[in-house]
C-alpha cells in the first residue's frame, strides 16, 4: 500500500477510538443501558445500525465470493434478501409482538411462554448457535487484509487476526450498545463512500463487456438464468427469502435492534427501508466479486500459487485501487468489521449471560455486567481459536446459512407458535430446538449416506432444500410433539399486559 | 439470456439508486438521532425525562 493509504486507514482507526473514549463511555452503566441503549435509538439511527450491522466485512467478502463462482445469476440474492426483511418491515412478523414484552434476548420469551427450564436450555443451544456461526468471522477478515495489504501469509493473517480482535475487544467492552450505535453509523458512512468508490474503480478496470462475456464462458446460461442451475433455483430462492424473514425479528444481533427502537411503528418503519435497501447490500459485493472474476480472468498471472477464491474480491481491490482509495476503503472495511464485532459478540454473550449464566449463579446487576464482559472474552477466544484451526467446507456463505439455520428453524418454530399458537407447550419447544439443531448438522455429517437414500427423499436433505426442510420439519415437530403432550406438559399462557416494570428504560413503549 | 442481462441490469440500477439514496438521507438525519442519544444518556443515565414519541 502506498504510505498515503496507511495515513488514511491509520488515522481512521485512531479517530474512531478516541472518540469511543471520550463521547461514548459516559452514561452507560446498567445491564439494561449495557444491551439496549436504554431505548434511546432513534429512526435513521437505527435504519443505519441495522444496514451497517448486518453488512459486515464478512458478508461482502462472502457475497463476492458468491458473485466470483456464480456470475450474474447469484444477484437473485439481493432480490432474496429485500422481500425477507421488507417483508417484516411491512407486517411487523413476530418483532412486534416480541416488543410489547420488553425482552432484551429472544429466550426471555422462552421464560414467559415454555418456563425457566427452558429458557436455560434455549439460550445454551442459541447462544452455542450463534458463536458457531460467528466462528468463521475473524479467519475472513483478516484474509481480506492480509491480501488487500499485499502479505497474504498465513503467518501475517494470524498476527492481523490477534490485532483485529484486540481492538474488537476493547471496542465493545467500552460501552455495549451504545458502541454498536455509534460505530455503526460512523461505519455506514465510511462504508457507503467505500463500496460506491470500489464500485466506480472495479467495473471501470474489469469492464462491463468483459463481465458479461466471462460469466458467460465460466458458467453458460447457469451464470445468468438462476432456475438453469442445479444449485440454486425455487429451493435457492425460497430458502433465503426464509432466512431473511427470520434475521431481522430472531436473529439476536439484528433483532436486538428492533427490541431497542423506542416505539414499534419506528422499529417496522427502520425494517422497511432497510429493507429495500437489502438489495444493494446483496447487489454491491456480489458485482464486486464477478468484476474480480473478469478481471482476473484476463491477467491470471496476478494471482498467487494457492489462490482460493475467497482471496480474489480483496486481491481485486489491490490490483485496482488508486492509492488515497484504498486506503479509505481499507478503512471502510476496518469499519464494517467492527461493528459487526460489536453486534454479535454482544448479542451471543447476552444470550448466554441473561438466559444461562447470571439465572444459574444467581448474579445481581453488578455481576451480571461483569459476567457478559467475561463471557465477550470468551468468545473472543473461541474465534481465535476457531480461525487457527478450523478450515470450513464448500463456500463461507453455505456455512453460514447452515449454521444460522441451526439457530433459525428452531427458533423461528418456538416463537412463532409461541407467540400464535395456544396449544404450544415446553415439550415441543425442547423438541423443536432438539430437531432445529440436529437437522442441518445431520445433512452435513451424513451427507454421503444421504445421498444413498431413495432420490425423492435424499433431494430433500442436501443443499438448500435442506434448509427449507429445516424449518418444515421445526415447524411440524412443534405441533405434533404439542398435542401428544397436551396432559403431561401444560401450556403456560402468554401475559396479557406489558409488564409496567422498566427499569433502565428512558422513553415509555408505546401501545401499539 | 439477453433478457436475463437485461434484467440483471435494472436490479443492479435499482439497487444502487435505493442502496445510496437511503444512504444520503440516513447519514444526514442519523447525525440528529445520534446527538440526542447522547445528550440523553449523558443528562441522566438512570432516571432520563421520558421522551416524547416524534
Amino acid at each position: 500500500m502506498h504510505w498515503i493509504d496507511w495515513v488514511i486507514a491509520g488515522s481512521y482507526v485512531v479517530a474512531l477510538t478516541i472518540a469511543m473514549i471520550v463521547f461514548v463511555r459516559k452514561g452507560v452503566g446498567r445491564m439494561r443501558d449495557f444491551l439496549v441503549a436504554g431505548r434511546g435509538m432513534g429512526f435513521y439511527l437505527g435504519v443505519a445500525a441495522v444496514i451497517s450491522g448486518e453488512t459486515g466485512l464478512i458478508t461482502i467478502m462472502a457475497l463476492a465470493q458468491e458473485g466470483y463462482e456464480g456470475g450474474f445469476s447469484k444477484l437473485m440474492l439481493g432480490i432474496c434478501f429485500a422481500i425477507g426483511v421488507t417483508f417484516v418491515g411491512l407486517t411487523g412478523f413476530i418483532i412486534v409482538r416480541l416488543r410489547q414484552y420488553e425482552i432484551m434476548t429472544i429466550p426471555e420469551f422462552f421464560k414467559m411462554r415454555y418456563g425457566e427450564g427452558f429458557r436455560r436450555f434455549g439460550g445454551l443451544v442459541l447462544g452455542l448457535a450463534g458463536v458457531l456461526n460467528f466462528g468463521v468471522f475473524l479467519y475472513i477478515d483478516s484474509i481480506f487484509f492480509a491480501n488487500i495489504l499485499g502479505v497474504g501469509r498465513p503467518e501475517v493473517v494470524k498476527v492481523i487476526m490477534f490485532i483485529i480482535l484486540a481492538l474488537a475487544l476493547a471496542y465493545t467492552l467500552l460501552a455495549g450498545m451504545v458502541s454498536i450505535l455509534f460505530v455503526n453509523y460512523i461505519q455506514f458512512l465510511v462504508l457507503m463512500v467505500g463500496l460506491l468508490l470500489a464500485t466506480i474503480f472495479g467495473i471501470y478496470h474489469a469492464g462491463w463487456n468483459t463481465m458479461v462475456e466471462v460469466s458467460a464462458e465460466r458458467f453458460g446460461e447457469a451464470g445468468f438464468n438462476p432456475f438453469a442451475s442445479d444449485t440454486l433455483g425455487w429451493p435457492f430462492i425460497i430458502a433465503n427469502i426464509l432466512v431473511f424473514m427470520t434475521v431481522p425479528c430472531l436473529w439476536q444481533p439484528a433483532a436486538a435492534l428492533g427490541l431497542s427502537v423506542r416505539d414499534i411503528r419506528v422499529g417496522k418503519r427502520m425494517y422497511l427501508w432497510s429493507g429495500l435497501t437489502f438489495m444493494g447490500r446483496g447487489t454491491v459485493p456480489i458485482l464486486l466479486g464477478i468484476a474480480a472474476l473478469a478481471y482476473f480472468s484476463r491477467h491470471e498471472n496476478l494471482l498467487p500459487a494457492d489462490f482460493k477464491s475467497i482471496q480474489a474480491f480483496p486481491l481485486f481491490l489491490k490490483e485496482v485501487l488508486p492509492p488515497g482509495v484504498k486506503g479509505l476503503l481499507v478503512a471502510a472495511m476496518f469499519a464494517a468489521a467492527m461493528s459487526t464485532y460489536n453486534a454479535y459478540l454482544l448479542a451471543w454473550s447476552a444470550i448466554l449471560n441473561q438466559n444461562v449464566v447470571s439465572p444459574t449463579l444467581r448474579l445481581k446487576e453488578k455481576g451480571s455486567l461483569l459476567a457478559n464482559r467475561i463471557l465477550i472474552i470468551l468468545i473472543g477466544c473461541f474465534l481465535l481459536w476457531w480461525g487457527l484451526f478450523y478450515t470450513p467446507p464448500a463456500t463461507f456463505f453455505q456455512y453460514q446459512q447452515l449454521t444460522g439455520a441451526i439457530y433459525l428453524s428452531g427458533a423461528l418454530a418456538t416463537v412463532f407458535f409461541g407467540l400464535y399458537w395456544s396449544k404450544a407447550n415446553a415439550a415441543g419447544a425442547y423438541a423443536t430446538i432438539i430437531v432445529g439443531a440436529a437437522f442441518p448438522v445431520a445433512s452435513v455429517l451424513f451427507s454421503s449416506q444421504v445421498q444413498k437414500l431413495p432420490e425423492y427423499i435424499a433431494h430433500w436433505l442436501y443443499g438448500w432444500r435442506a434448509v427449507i426442510s429445516g424449518f418444515i420439519i421445526a415447524m411440524l415437530t412443534i405441533v405434533v410433539v404439542s398435542l401428544i403432550s397436551q396432559r403431561w406438559s401444560r401450556p403456560l399462557p402468554l401475559p396479557s399486559r406489558q409488564p409496567r416494570y422498566n427499569p433502565g428504560a428512558l422513553t415509555p413503549i408505546s401501545r401499539t | 439470456m439477453n433478457g436475463w442481462i437485461y434484467f440483471w441490469i435494472g436490479t443492479i440500477f435499482v439497487s444502487y439508486l435505493i442502496f445510496f439514496g437511503v444512504a444520503i438521507v440516513v447519514g444526514i438525519k442519523g447525525w440528529t438521532d445520534l446527538h440526542h442519544l447522547f445528550v440523553l444518556l449523558r443528562k441522566n443515565p438512570v432516571q432520563g425525562e421520558p421522551e416524547k414519541d416524534q
